[in-house]
């Protein structure tokens, strides 16, 4: 091969061809008339001039030059490799990359998710078989996802081997995204390739590209989940927002004054039915808070419904009803209970000032005695705990759709979970 | 370093490796085996394929902190293709070898085992073998053979010279060769590099990269 031409022409249709992989190619697809010409041959045989009814344009034009991962390849062969699963095939593109330095990478496009692949530097080891096999490769645990027979369907321009449409070779995937790892055997050999996930945005940026971008369909066996990340960073605002919640209620509740700011005892008559009582005035002090009005009752195996007003002085009134319910006994030898003897009510913003309580009492009980208490400024763990509930829905939204990616993920593979 | 003349041109030779004992003379193509102080012409050595390997004799490089000169090469040639072993002379003295070919680079030394290697015909790819208390699996087993030299070289090879190697994987990015062509066989321990890692300059150079 000493002093091959960098041109020449097609021997099956005669466009002219330029070697693009240097002394590195041994076959070469005519981009013109698909015919595939062994360059080791000085005749340059042809190893195969009809490959395919359909012509296939890559999405990269063969020849253009882009920056991957911090190195500048040239794209000098494409082909199409297909598998058939349960008898439907799936085809995807693989791009074969040159820099004379670096040698050759491979960019691999499939349902517009994109892989840039090398061959691994050292062999991944068996480390798990069974139910879900797995190899170790750099101290890294990459799950098997699925195994199956590819070939090679459509071939164009430069490769580093003599290429066939119709060479065929098992291939088992791994994945740990965002990579994989490809093992592909042929009779003659084993190879291992990494590949890590790439956005096409920035491939279509690196080899400027101006056609539109193929949109993703689907989940790719080793695409980063994208909620993984957020995940994390959502978890720890939640843990951040959440301590702060708690700083804040213990602020507030250490600082709640919870001061008793009235209390009597009153006893209902059946007799008094329908009639309403008014306490004397009393001072609710401090700054606009709640006032919690606690009303306990003697009942037993009765019910007591107080129709409560707090009226200030200048007029404005509180309306507000609670019924207390208490019943008890003991049934096949054991206690039971329902209702409470005491209740309590919170109002939730009522300015300071000179108020007093209207109380019009209801039962079916012959008399009952009953106390009202009313607090000024309590402590409520109802907001603590809203505050935690609405904090707690977004990780748990993440986790849920975090979840719904990783079943879609694996829905594709040997190993559905 | 010596300096010697070339008994088939007169050009100056130089080896500058003190474990060199053939050079190939850069504007004769002879091969010259050094004798003490006289050199020996043993032929006119076989031309080098095109390979579009990026290195070339006297590229500079450093490998583990120590600067590196590329003296010697040989070319071999392999089922798979074109294989290039080229010859480092390091600042220390030290001789040892980068492997390249295709963009893969691997930096090996000449190692002295106590231990009785398996025979070239025991050997098969997946075999087991512990080197210097390593464990190493078989990757390869090649007959491989010389294409052509430059620069020099630690021992005398020439074009068609049989090279049965047997290429070993290790931990991590550790691998080894077991060179045949010597009784007993020569063994090479390194390691697979990367392309930065090596500090390369006065590589070839090729017009847009």
């Amino acid at each position: 091969m000493a002093g091959r031409v960098k041109t020449f022409k097609c021997p099956s249709c005669g466009n002219s061809l330029t070697l693009r992989g240097m002394e590195k190619t041994e076959s070469i697809a005519c981009e013109a008339c698909g015919s595939v010409i062994d360059l080791t041959d000085e005749n340059l045989r042809i190893i195969a001039t009809y490959q395919s009814k359909v012509k296939h344009k890559p999405l990269i034009p063969l020849g253009s030059r882009g920056n991957v991962r911090g190195d500048l390849f040239e794209t000098i062969g494409y082909m199409r490799r297909a598998i058939t699963v349960e008898g439907v095939d799936y085809e995807w593109g693989e791009y074969l990359l040159f820099n004379p330095y670096k040698g050759f990478r491979w960019l691999a496009e499939y349902n517009g998710h994109w892989n840039f692949l090398k061959a691994a530097s050292n062999i991944p080891q068996p480390e798990a078989e069974g139910a879900r096999p797995s190899v170790k490769y750099l101290d890294q645990t990459f799950l098997q996802f699925q195994s199956g027979k590819v070939r090679v369907v459509y071939v164009l321009g430069e490769f580093y081997w003599k290429v066939q449409a119709g060479e065929t070779c098992q291939v088992t995937d791994y994945i740990s995204p965002p990579l994989i790892l490809s093992r592909e055997k042929t009779d003659q050999e084993v190879v291992w390739t990494i590949g890590e996930y790439l956005e096409p945005e920035t491939l279509w940026s690196s080899f400027h590209l101006t056609t539109p971008i193929p949109p993703k369909v689907g989940v790719a066996p080793n695409q980063p989940s994208p909620y993984r990340a957020q995940s994390k960073s959502l978890w720890r605002l939640f843990g951040t927002l959440g301590a702060a919640a708690v700083l804040i209620h213990l602020l507030i509740f250490l600082s709640a004054s919870n001061k008793l700011v009235y209390e009597n005892r009153f006893v209902f008559h059946q007799a008094d039915k329908a009639k309403a009582l008014v306490t004397d005035f009393f001072e609710i002090p401090g700054h606009t808070s709640n006032v919690m009005v606690k009303s306990t009752a003697d009942l037993n195996d009765n019910w007591l419904y107080l129709h409560l007003t707090l009226v200030q002085e200048e007029g404005r009134a509180y309306d507000f009803g609670r019924e207390i319910s208490y019943y008890q006994g003991v049934e096949d030898g054991e206690r039971w209970s329902e209702g409470s003897p005491s209740d309590e009510a919170v109002l939730p913003t009522v300015p300071a000032g000179k108020y007093y309580l209207r109380i019009e009492p209801e039962s079916s009980a012959r008399g009952v005695n009953y106390t009202i208490q009313v607090y000024r400024d309590v402590p409520q763990w109802f907001f603590f705990f809203l505050a935690l509930g609405m904090l707690c829905f977004l990780p748990l939204l993440l986790k849920w759709r975090s979840s719904r990616f990783e079943a879609a993920r694996w829905a594709e593979s040997d190993f559905p979970r | 370093m010596d300096k010697c003349t070339c008994p088939s041109c007169g050009a100056s030779v130089e080896f500058q490796s003190p474990a060199s004992i053939l050079t190939v003379c850069e504007y004769c193509a002879s091969t010259l085996v050094r004798h003490d102080v006289n050199l020996e012409n043993i032929g006119r050595m076989a031309e080098l394929q095109v390979d579009g390997s990026p290195l070339q004799l006297h590229v500079e490089g450093r490998y583990q902190g120590v600067p590196f000169l590329v003296v010697g090469r040989i070319q071999l040639r392999y089922e798979q293709g074109l294989w290039n072993e080229w010859h480092l002379l390091f600042d220390d003295l030290r001789s040892g070898w980068l492997g390249e070919s295709g963009g893969i680079y691997e930096v090996s030394f000449l190692t002295k085992l106590d231990e009785a290697l398996p025979r070239f015909e025991d050997l098969h790819p997946g075999n087991a073998l512990v080197l210097k208390g390593q464990s190493f699996a078989v990757a390869q087993v090649a007959k491989a053979f010389c294409v052509a030299g430059e620069g020099e070289l630690p021992f005398s090879v020439g074009p068609g010279y049989a090279a049965p190697v047997v290429d070993l994987a290790g931990p991590g990015n550790k691998l080894a060769t077991i060179d045949y062509s010597e009784e007993p066989p020569l063994v090479f321990l390194g390691e697979y590099v990367e392309f930065e890692q090596l500090h390369l300059t006065g590589l070839r150079e090729w017009n847009g990269w």
